[in-house]
């Protein structure tokens, strides 16, 4: 490796996560490029790591993740803080006393329980830390100042359209002070500004990527679909939340069925939802005809994807959505909602169909269309296709995300210019 | 209210909460009143105004909580503490807990059952399905059991795939229980569908106090159309159809006003439609309120909307239509039986925001059919569900039990 690249620490609460799947993949393929890339995490468990077993048997990525030491229960923290100080006064001195300096200037005594819940960050001395959520961003930007390090913060969608609505000022230290953020796409960019942050605020807009070598299939088209020999068949991924609005998709079955399209919905993915679509299933009369699966890993999905007709996304809210991605990467067709980013993920018309949110019937009239007619989706399938590949593969994010971790440190004094360089050169090389 | 030799009836309420539900409390005093010794089965000792009653008893049910090893030596508190003649339950329950599996499971079961063991009363009553199942070992205690439908528990737990073994749990409790009370008819038949024999099935309608709820003296006339609902936010309450629709009554010029009243785990999502539909200046989430509360906001109010996707049968629309306000409801559960289409309100599809906005249209548009709709529904419930009724059915309820099991 080479020793004169900075390093970079991604924080997250919880690793690795199946439906977080996105940062595994990030964390990794930054790694590929070369880069000193590290995660810190809240939270991990085993079963979690046993759903990414090339990710698990990996000494030099594993050796990367680092969970932090636990805050709860209180007596064990306290417990816990002098070997956390003398660990950290021997692996990072400089970087220790700076922190605690300046940090008790700031804060005053309260630094101690600062330090113990940031020691993980102190002992890898980056050079910069991305919150990959802004949730977990808010309140933590004076670690720039004690840390000496630049800041970036994502933000996903969740963090903007639900977190601390009622707190007006949630986000105002990020606003101020995280020098770039990184937002999916246009959307949750105005959905930021609405929530403070200025117009000028140094930011960049990388959309989610799929694996377009992996998420391929040669599709065939069955044409007459729509009737008990073979029904339409409709897609959905996604967890079982409300914001999802697996409901309307239901209603819009029932009137898919009502209009004499037999059709077959399945869904994958898990959640607390589940008992309210369970509830809505029945009550529209739609037992037999709606299987909710589960969830399942991304070679299964994959199959549920060839087996489609189409990908249905239903979403009220959204970021952006990866499952959309990987649906136009495997020539489907999709009618989706404008929920969020999801204008910006596939072209209305022609990767598929954008209907208003919270409508049934909406959503039931594109997927009849698309029932009826064979041509228009193998024409929207094979244009998603070349979609994906434009437009959200793998290796153009990570040069646009090295692009990004360029820019930001280029400006630091600690930087030299041979890092920079070599920094260039690793995005380059991708 | 007492037996046949003229002693009085005792009862004891299993799987409640202190304090209760409003409309629990109100049975309680009924009963009381009507003569019964009752004893509540509850973790929280009830106020100082209640105890000193001489027919009114708390037994302490301790709720399954702490360290481990707190509720391991609460356990063995409790069993130190049975009374002799309670060796006959122990070993009834034995053989129940050496159904469950795991240590935990097991001393999670004794917990539960202990504060029950050698004590006797007339009726065991379950005001929910799932205290009954949660009980099921009292069933064997050779009292009668009566237990209560009220909604949710029949309409959508059974369905719940991850629920595997509570649609048997239900046959069971229905196959063991003396009688089982039902809000609604609709509750009866969806009872029905797990096992539930008509002739143990008894409807007894909830009730309000009229005296409570009562109509304003004379209502501010302005130019605004306040509609309101109140009922715990999540998912059943259909909130975001009842939003829909006040943004479509918006968007038409309608110059409304919503009330949501109630607190509950759907809150961001209440949030989050309140601003993607720009409702912030339309829609008022009061949180909790007081029964005093509820009320005020009730009598200034020109409609009551339920969005219901499930209903046993709304207390909520009893209260409002004795304060005497039109209803829009959802055919759901039972609130036809409360609610005819045209007479005290409109009844409208489930899950459907269109046929909202066109019942509080209308009624927006005539204030003439408003006021008849209100004083029709003030009717229906001075004649069919008051307070004084229902406790005279429920207190007729446990005494034919009890006699019919001696």
């Amino acid at each position: 490796m080479n020793k004169n690249l900075p390093k970079i620490v991604l924080i997250v609460q919880e690793f690795p996560v199946i439906s977080e799947t996105f940062i595994v993949n990030k964390f990794r393929r930054l790694n590929d490029c070369g880069l000193d890339v590290h995660l810190l995490c809240i939270r991990s468990n085993a079963t979690s790591w046993s759903k990414f077993p090339d990710l698990a048997s990996g000494r030099e990525l594993r050796n990367r993740v680092h969970l932090s030491w636990p805050h709860r229960p209180r007596l064990l923290a306290l417990a816990l803080l002098p070997i956390a100080l003398l660990r950290a006064l021997v692996i990072t001195p400089k970087t220790t006393v700076r922190y605690l300096k300046r940090g008790y200037k700031k804060f005053g005594m309260d630094i101690f329980r600062r330090f113990y819940l940031d020691s993980g960050l102190i002992l890898l001395d980056a050079d910069a830390i991305h919150f990959e959520f802004g949730s977990i961003a808010a309140g933590r930007m004076y670690l720039g100042e004690l840390l000496d390090c630049k800041i970036v913060v994502s933000f996903r969608g969740y963090d903007l359209n639900f977190v601390a609505l009622e707190d007006a000022h949630f986000y105002r230290d990020v606003w101020e002070k995280a020098d770039i953020l990184h937002l999916l796409g246009k959307d949750l960019w105005e959905r930021a500004k609405k929530r403070g942050c200025p117009d000028f605020k140094p930011k960049v807009l990388i959309p989610p990527a799929v694996d377009t070598n992996l998420f391929k299939c040669e599709r065939e088209i069955t044409a007459g679909v729509g009737s008990l020999a073979r029904p339409f068949r409709i897609l959905s991924v996604g967890r079982l939340e409300w914001k999802k609005g697996y409901e309307y998709a239901l209603q819009a079955v029932e009137l898919l069925l009502e209009r004499g399209v037999e059709c077959e919905y399945r869904v994958v993915g898990q959640g607390d939802y589940l008992e309210a679509l369970s509830f809505a299933r029945h009550q529209l009369g739609l037992d037999g005809k709606v299987d909710f699966r589960g969830v399942r890993s991304q070679d299964e999905i994959r199959n549920e994807m060839i087996w489609a007709d189409v990908l249905l996304h239903s979403a009220i809210s959204e970021g952006f959505c990866n499952a959309v991605l990987e649906a136009q990467s495997m020539s489907l067709p999709v009618v989706c909602t404008d929920a969020g980013g999801l204008p910006e993920n596939i072209v209305h018309g022609s990767t598929g169909f954008v209907v208003p949110r919270r409508s049934a019937a909406g959503l039931a009239d594109q997927l009849e269309l698309l029932a009826c007619e064979p041509g228009l989706r193998r024409k929207m399938g094979k244009e998603g296709r070349q979609r994906a590949i434009s437009r959200f593969k793998a290796e153009d994010q990570m040069a646009q995300f090295l692009a990004m971790y360029e820019r930001l440190l280029r400006t630091d004094e600690h930087l030299s210019g041979e890092m920079a360089e070599s920094l260039l050169a690793a995005s380059q090389m991708k | 209210m007492t037996d046949k030799n003229g002693k009085s009836l005792r009862i004891v309420l299993v799987g409640i909460s202190w304090p209760p539900e409003t409309f629990i409390e109100g049975l309680i005093k009924g009963l009381i009143e009507a003569g019964s010794e009752v004893t509540v089965a509850c973790d929280e000792k009830p106020a100082a105004s209640w105890l000193p009653h001489p027919q009114f008893h708390w037994l302490h049910a301790p709720v399954w909580r702490g360290s481990m090893a707190a509720r391991l030596v609460r356990t063995a508190r409790m069993r130190t503490s049975v009374p002799s003649k309670g060796s006959n339950d122990i070993r009834r329950f034995k053989s129940h807990v050496r159904r469950t599996d795991g240590w935990r499971e097991r001393v999670q079961a004794w917990h539960l059952l202990l504060p029950f063991a050698g004590l006797r009363w007339d009726i065991i009553y379950f005001p929910w399905n799932s205290a009954a199942i949660s009980y099921l070992p009292l069933f064997e205690l050779g009292s009668p059991v009566i237990l209560s439908c009220r909604g949710s528990q029949l309409n959508i737990a059974p369905l719940d795939p991850m629920r595997s073994g509570l649609k048997e749990a239900l046959q069971e409790t229905f196959q063991k229980a003396a009688a089982v009370h039902c809000v609604s008819e609709a509750i009866m038949h969806q009872a029905a569908k797990y096992g539930l024999e008509p002739e143990k099935a008894r409807v007894i309608r909830p009730a309000v106090d009229p005296q409570f709820f009562y109509p304003p003296a004379d209502k501010l006339q302005t130019d605004q159309f306040w509609v309101t609902t109140t009922g715990t936010l999540t998912w059943p309450k259909g909130h975001e159809y009842a939003l829909q629709s006040i943004s479509n009554l918006r968007d038409r010029g309608i110059n409304v006003r919503f009330n949501i009243l109630g607190d509950g785990p759907d809150r961001q999502r209440m949030l989050y439609t309140i601003r993607d539909l720009n409702l912030e200046k339309v829609v008022r989430l009061h949180g909790l309120k007081s029964q005093e509360g509820v009320r005020e906001l009730l009598q200034k109010s020109d409609v009551f909307l339920l969005s219901s996707l499930s209903e046993g049968i709304s207390n909520a629309v009893l209260e409002a239509m004795a304060c005497g306000i039109p209803i829009v409801t959802t055919d759901c559960g039972g609130m036809t039986e409360a609610v005819t289409d045209g007479v005290e309100g409109f009844v409208v599809p489930v899950r459907n925001a269109d046929a909202i906005t066109g019942a509080l249209k209308m009624l927006w548009e005539d204030p003439q059919l408003r006021r008849r709709m209100g004083k029709a529904g003030r009717q229906r419930v001075e004649k069919s569900f008051s307070l004084v009724q229902q406790v005279d059915q429920f207190t007729s309820l446990y005494k034919q039990t009890a006699q019919a099991s001696h």
